[in-house]
């Protein structure tokens, strides 16, 4: 929506500066978007006619005219544009002038001649081509030939304005209306502000005999006016309406035209003219369309329609998509005589649904889509029969015929100036609240021996109907900027901070400490993201979106892998190969159709390259149990407990021989492992990558678990190695589970402290050793009861897995 | 004897002076005056003297071993400098070496700004909820007092699953989810961080983007708690010279509503660019609850107030690490992870 200074000032009697304009709006809870001062675009520009015109002697193709620009003496000017027309008028730029993009004007000299300024074209002078007919874009601008020599041309065209490019809140779809702007602006300033009168003879039954309507559901339409006009003299509308509609961004056209467009600017209230000779049964039916049902619409374009849109009918044919826009079949055009203007009221969502179905988006569907005060639609139709008649364009026919099955509510609201300080944390008395609703034009019916007073509210504020909306207007009349600042002195809420929050912190916090970096990714995928996991199944449970951005953010993820494996690859692109990163987040599974999904918050780690860059040597190459390492350390510095590692060879995304199922309490909560070289591929990815994904759902006790002190031992431990060659497949799972089941609780710990399978080991053998730690809690060990132990172990390993002592 | 004794002296003294080792004056040590030691064996034969010589030669030999007794610690003192200042010329490293690296973890510019401002609303009392991500259109809309085909709808571009399920477009259902679960109960405070979504991609907006959504509801809650809410958090996050504006608006959920500014942190509200030269940046959403909303969550709308606001975290993050383009919080280059 815009608006513009020199409209507002129709109805204000002052003059605002564009600061008081801006201020002043958005204080009233209009949000100023934009400001644009047309008259910065061009200076020197003045209305020209091209008195006399001849060839230039030396050049065909260029004009060499003598042009009135108001001024005594007549100024020679060399035009190159093919329509330079002796007689035409144009904007003349004159020396000194200022075009666009800060270009002067000179004195010039073509092929030997001297020229003094320049004929423009309406893109030399940087026009919106909207506001511009095909006619006028060509060649050197042709103005109106009844437009005064001599004068600015920003002043003849409108330009001498500044526009503000109003965002309208869905509230007060009054306001767009130039009328309601300017009703705020008064307002704001406590300014008088002047609503053109109007003629209201909508009783008188002349117009019945021209034309009926019938609205077949009030779902579609609830009021629908119709106000016929006689002889009909289309022509140019007068320039203050061209001026106006110009720097509002509406191109002018005829004056019937014009008015329509003008009322609705001015009213909010769309109309349209229908060609009343062309409406064959003299009969507007307004009801749904059939489906399949066509019509063409007023730009040549056949359209075809469904059953949710709303159609307007003469009685034989479709003459209007309703609010969106008129049939070809009724156009209004030079020939014609009579003519219907309707005023109606249809339903928001069904204007909505087809101006996006048909892309026919405008001014008009825009304002009925907002939806209207039904009871605007009688002023706004007078307003515009009135206008016809000031600039004798026709003859009205007295009366309307009004179908108008649902009357708008009427709503007087009681203010209670108590419960609006209450509200507010303010002090205002209730006299000035009272006075607020007068500056806003409304009627103040005061209640005796009370603070309270009956609001009167006015049919176009559809916004207010209880006692919550007067707070509202109080508050931004009273200003926010005014109202104290206090904190509220509620207790704190006794609910507990949910755990699931806590976890992922604490999560995050432990991958930060591990040397990770957290990435956030989409939380939609493409789902070819599955097939290159090798996990095509995944795509089943997925949830799809209906009306996704693209296709690359269709589904929800079911695994946070995609995402961070696509975050590697770009790093890797751009040359940052050593790369250790994590996510926390959810992921979705559909469980029914129709139901919410099941969201489950999950953890990925990522970790490749180098572990860190150094000079003092040694291989530092990041391999699957630093992985691991990571795994294990977040797990226990977390609490979670009853960890174990399980090889999986099943997991399609990583390499058979390198990957793990994470499991706790013997339940899987993720996987661990090194991703495949064909999903690496898949990725084009030609490194290594380790990847690990775990659950966090269902771990949020561990954050209560309260950690208890365990006193520090009082008698010496000691210390054993065992060496032994066992085969190579035997897992250290089960030489853990050996140990640990051979041995009291006088075992503390052990350690694997060597791996090695080079020489002097037989083939197909690895040499493997430990350190044990033995300890009583009662007294000191003696070696003797060691070496039993010890003993005990070894012979365990020997008998259950065929390991030979070293 | 005498003689004897005093040839011990000197030839000690020499060795000493001789010795480049503190292993060597070691030997030199047991050499003279150890238990079988030079001395020791010339004062065996003190027996075969006179009673008159006896302690004169005694009283000698004392004062011989005392002598050299000083003469082996002051030199084995300075060899143990000696022997320490060649240690340590040794050692000597290039200190302008870098360091053995630690590993450096980051932590994402929106989960910083999301903790930061979960910390400043706990001490003032609110607890963190959430709610899920896929949302059902009821609490999404409905329940915020925005019903099928309501024109403020449009204000926000919405994913949908399926007719009645959502992406949620704001973090404002978790009000009507907590709301459900407390009430009759009072106060309700909580805060609601999370991710939400909606179709728009551009520079300054994202599909997907982080909000934190706040409420109260409790007896006598009033706009001056709602702006003075907003200014000790403001002036908390952005420091203690930051201001508010507050300026009417619209929000289904909300009545009255504002839209709060603060005061450009780049230019300290003298106008710049960043402000596009207003000194403001608008950085939430506010309001009073809307009776509606607190009457379909079961409070009576008579005698509880509440107030609301919703803040987008990303948008923050930018303004506070000078962020310009949105989508490099998305885009994840681990150069721009590591400066946080
Ligand atoms: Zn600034």
């Amino acid at each position: 929506m815009k608006a513009t200074k020199n409209w507002l000032r129709k109805y204000i009697d002052r003059t605002f500066t564009t600061e008081e304009i801006d201020v002043g709006l958005t204080q009233a809870g209009i949000e100023v978007e934009g400001v644009d001062d047309l008259s910065a675009s061009f200076a020197g520009v003045v209305v020209g006619q091209v008195v006399e015109r001849e060839k230039h002697p030396d050049a065909d193709r260029l004009s060499l005219c003598k042009v009135d620009v108001g001024d005594k003496e007549l100024v020679q000017i060399i035009c190159g544009a093919p329509n330079c027309v002796a007689g035409m008028k144009t904007p003349v730029a004159k020396v000194g002038a200022v075009l666009p993009g800060g270009f002067k004007i000179k004195k010039a000299k073509l092929k030997g001649i001297e020229s003094f300024g320049m004929l423009c074209s309406a893109q030399e002078l940087e026009i919106d081509s909207a506001l511009l007919s095909e006619a006028e874009r060509e060649g050197i601008w042709t103005l109106p030939e009844d437009w005064e020599i001599g004068v600015d041309l920003k002043k003849a065209i409108g330009f001498d304005d500044v526009t503000f490019e109003l965002g309208i809140t869905p509230n007060r779809s009054d306001c767009l209306g130039m009328l309601n702007v300017a009703r705020e602006l008064g307002m704001m300033y406590e300014e008088k502000v002047t609503i053109p009168e109007v003629n209201d003879n909508s009783e008188d039954p002349a117009a019945a005999t021209y034309v009926s309507v019938e609205i077949e559901d009030p779902e579609l339409s609830n009021r629908y006016i119709a106000r016929i006009v006689k002889d009909i003299k289309i022509s140019p509308s007068p320039l203050w309406m061209q001026k106006v509609l110009r720097a509002s961004g509406m191109r002018p056209i005829n004056n019937i035209v014009d008015i329509t467009n003008y009322v609705m600017l001015e009213t909010g209230q769309p109309l349209h003219a229908f060609d009343y000779d062309k409406l064959e049964d003299k009969k507007i039916v307004v009801r749904a369309a059939k489906e399949g049902e066509k019509i063409e619409t007023l730009d040549g374009i056949e359209r075809t329609l469904d059953s949710e849109m709303i159609l307007i009918v003469d009685g034989k044919k479709p003459v209007a998509v309703a609010g969106v826009m008129g049939g070809a079949n009724s156009e209004v055009d030079d020939s014609t005589v009579n003519i219907l203007f309707e005023s109606a009221h249809f339903a928001y969502a069904s204007v909505r649904n087809t101006s996006r179905k048909l892309g026919l988006r405008s001014e008009a569907s825009s304002r009925f889509e907002r939806g209207i005060a039904p009871e605007v639609s009688m002023y706004a139709v007078n307003r515009a029969v009135d206008l016809v008649e000031q600039m004798q364009a026709g003859s009205a026919v007295p009366g309307a015929v009004d179908a108008y099955p649902i009357k708008q509510e009427k709503h007087i609201v009681e203010l209670d100036p108590a419960r609006v300080n209450a509200t507010l944390g303010t002090d205002i008395n209730a006299e000035d609240m009272q006075s607020y609703f007068v500056r806003l034009g409304f009627d103040v019916i005061k209640e005796a021996g009370s603070d309270k007073a009956k609001i009167d509210i006015p049919y176009y504020r559809t916004d207010i109907t209880r006692h919550v909306d007067l707070i509202e207007e109080v508050a931004r009349i009273y200003g926010y900027d005014k109202i104290p600042t206090t904190l509220p002195v509620s207790a704190t809420n006794t609910k507990r901070q949910k755990k699931e929050i806590t976890l992922s912190e604490r999560v995050k916090e432990n991958l930060y400490g591990l040397g990770l970096s957290e990435i956030i990714t989409y939380a939609f995928i493409h789902p070819e993201e599955y097939k290159k996991l090798q996990r095509e199944e995944w795509l089943e449970k997925s949830v799809r979106i209906l009306n996704p951005l693209s296709e690359a953010q269709s589904v929800m993820r079911a695994s946070l892998l995609p995402g961070i494996l696509n975050i590697a690859k770009n790093n890797i692109r751009k040359n940052q190969k050593n790369l250790q990163i994590f996510e926390v987040g959810k992921v979705f599974e559909q469980i029914k159709a129709n139901e919410l999904p099941k969201e489950e918050r999950r953890v990925a780690c990522l970790v490749t390259g180098d572990k860190i860059k150094n000079w003092y040597g040694y291989s530092n190459e990041i391999d699957f149990f630093y992985m691991k390492g990571i795994a294990e350390t977040l797990l226990e510095n977390l609490g979670i407990e009853g960890v174990s590692f399980v090889q999986n060879k099943e997991d399609s995304t990583c390499h058979p021989g390198r990957c793990a199922s994470i499991m706790v309490d013997g339940k899987t909560a993720g996987s661990i492992g090194e991703v495949h070289p064909q999903v690496l591929e898949n990725y084009g990815i030609d490194q290594r990558i380790y990847v690990m994904e775990l659950t966090l759902d269902g771990f949020e006790e561990v954050l209560t678990n309260v950690k208890s002190y365990s006193e520090l031992p009082k008698y010496p431990s000691s210390n054993r190695d065992i060496a032994f060659t066992i085969k190579e497949d035997v897992l250290d799972s089960d030489i853990m589970q050996v140990i640990a089941g051979a041995s009291s609780d006088k075992l503390v710990d052990y350690r694997l402290f060597d791996v090695y399978n080079g020489e002097q080991i037989e083939d197909g053998y690895k040499s493997l050793a430990y350190n044990l730690t033995y300890q009583d809690s009662e007294k000191t060990l003696t070696d003797e009861e060691v070496a039993e132990i010890h003993q005990s172990i070894q012979n365990s390993l020997e008998e259950k897995l065929g390991a030979k002592l070293r | 004897m005498r003689d004897q004794l005093n040839e011990i002296r000197e030839s000690a003294k020499l060795a000493i002076e001789g010795a480049t080792s503190l292993e060597e004056l070691k030997e030199i040590q047991v050499q003279y005056l150890g238990k079988k030691g030079k001395l020791t064996q010339v004062l065996r034969g003190m027996g075969k003297l006179s009673a008159e010589e006896r302690p004169v030669i005694g009283q000698l030999a004392n004062v011989i071993r005392d002598e050299l007794g000083e003469v082996f610690e002051n030199s084995s003192k300075a060899l143990a400098t000696k022997a320490m200042e060649q240690k340590l010329l040794k050692e000597n490293i290039d200190v302008t070496l870098p360091g053995r690296q630690m590993n450096l973890g980051s932590i994402h510019p929106v989960t910083l700004v999301e903790k930061r401002i979960k910390e400043i609303f706990t001490q003032m009392g609110y607890t963190v909820e959430e709610g899920p991500e896929v949302e059902n259109d009821y609490y999404n809309f409905e329940r915020l007092n925005l019903p099928k085909n309501h024109p403020a709808r449009e204000m926000q571009d919405t994913f949908y699953i399926s007719e009645d399920i959502v992406l949620r477009t704001h973090t404002s259902p978790v009000q009507a989810r907590v709301m459900d679960e407390l009430a009759p109960h009072l106060p309700v405070k909580i805060i609601a961080p999370g991710r939400v979504f909606r179709r728009d991609d551009d520079a300054t907006h994202s599909p997907m983007f982080h909000q934190v959504e706040g409420l109260i509801v409790d007896e006598n809650i009033t706009f001056a708690d709602l702006r003075g809410t907003l200014l000790e958090f403001v002036k908390q996050m952005f420091g203690e010279d930051s201001s508010i504006r507050l300026r009417p608006s619209y929000f289904p959920f909300t009545e009255p509503s504002a839209e709060v500014d603060v005061s450009c942190i780049f230019c300290d509200g003298k106008g710049c660019r960043l402000c596009k030269q207003t000194g403001w940046i608008e950085i939430l959403g506010s309001g009073m609850v809307h009776p509606r909303v607190l009457e379909m969550a079961g409070y009576d709308s008579e005698k509880v107030t509440g107030f609301a606001f919703g803040m987008g975290i990303d948008r923050i993050a930018m303004l506070k690490y000078g962020i310009d383009d949105m989508r490099l919080l998305f885009e994840n280059d681990i150069r721009f992870l590591k400066q946080f």
